[in-house]
């Protein structure tokens, strides 16, 4: 991110804060009813208006590349590609996440999460980590190898 | 009051399907690459890195399974959107199994000590 982008972010930070502000302000004012239930309603409207602005921001920034992803399913592999682990993770976390979001929007309540649930994430994200476990474990033989080759030294350009 | 939960529901609906969407268009367009996404690590002691790649059975097999059990999992909620749906056992099941089958031969391809006792 250079300077011209921070200051552009900058900008839009400021932005989001005024345009929470005024919005809190103007439910304050204009909505009739008593003291405590407007300054509730001031806040959450607030809060609600300020998060949407930053998400909104950071999807904005990913579409347009200033925020970079194209990497988000590579590791430090051979071929340097993608990695199963980490699409069938992203596929889980989507899927889970949507689900929870939808479910949430039906029955306008939050909703008990079943074990098998959070089994079904623990296998995923227990795959990745054993695979990150695996790619660290084989770099390492693979170092020790080299330095065994070359004298002890652990330089296997040498 | 119901307008904030009507306003909630949109903001949640936005962010996270803006979220999905972004994804799904650079996985789409190559901004995120699926490359060798098949494709296996194996110790090679020809090779300058000490490995190469090869296409990989288990990883078809576990993308396969895992897109099976997403499958199925995102049609028991389209059924009934209220709740969490109970997933069968014997799905996750299989799905640890797929699973442990992709580690279980990454291990055998990647390090040497697990790879001797195949020999």
């Amino acid at each position: 991110m250079d300077k011209e982008d921070r200051k552009i972010f900058l900008l839009m930070f400021l932005g989001m804060v005024v345009v929470t502000i005024v919005s809190a302000f103007v439910i304050a004012v204009y909505i009739p009813g008593e003291p405590m239930m407007k300054l509730k309603l001031a806040v959450t409207y607030a809060l609600l208006v300020l998060i949407f602005l930053f998400g909104f921001a950071v999807l904005a920034a990913i579409a347009s590349g200033i925020i970079d992803i194209s990497k988000l399913l590579e590791d430090d592999s051979t071929a340097g590609g993608a990695s199963t682990s980490r699409f069938q993770l992203l596929i889980f976390t989507f899927v889970i996440g949507m689900s929870f979001a939808l479910i949430v929007a039906s029955s306008t309540k939050l909703p008990e999460v079943p074990t098998n649930i959070l089994a079904l994430l623990g296998i995923s994200a227990s795959t990745y980590g054993v695979s990150k476990g695996i790619q660290a474990g084989s770099k390492d033989n693979a170092n020790g190898s080299s330095t065994t080759q070359n004298g002890g030294t652990g330089d296997a350009n040498k | 009051m119901r307008f904030l939960t009507t306003l909630a529901y949109w903001e949640g609906a936005i962010l996270v399907g803006g979220l999905f969407c972004v994804v799904l268009w650079k996985l789409m367009t190559g901004g995120i690459s699926l490359n060798y996404l098949l494709d296996g690590d194996v110790r090679d002691p020809d090779s300058p890195t000490g490995f190469s790649t090869t296409p990989s059975p288990g990883r078809i097999q576990a993308l396969a399974v895992t897109l099976f059990v997403a499958g199925y999992y995102l049609l028991q909620v389209m059924h009934n959107p209220k709740e969490f749906p109970k997933m069968p056992d014997t799905v996750l099941g299989a799905l640890a199994g797929s699973h442990a089958l992709y580690l279980g031969g990454k291990a055998q391809a990647m390090l040497p000590r697990i790879r001797d006792l195949f020999k």
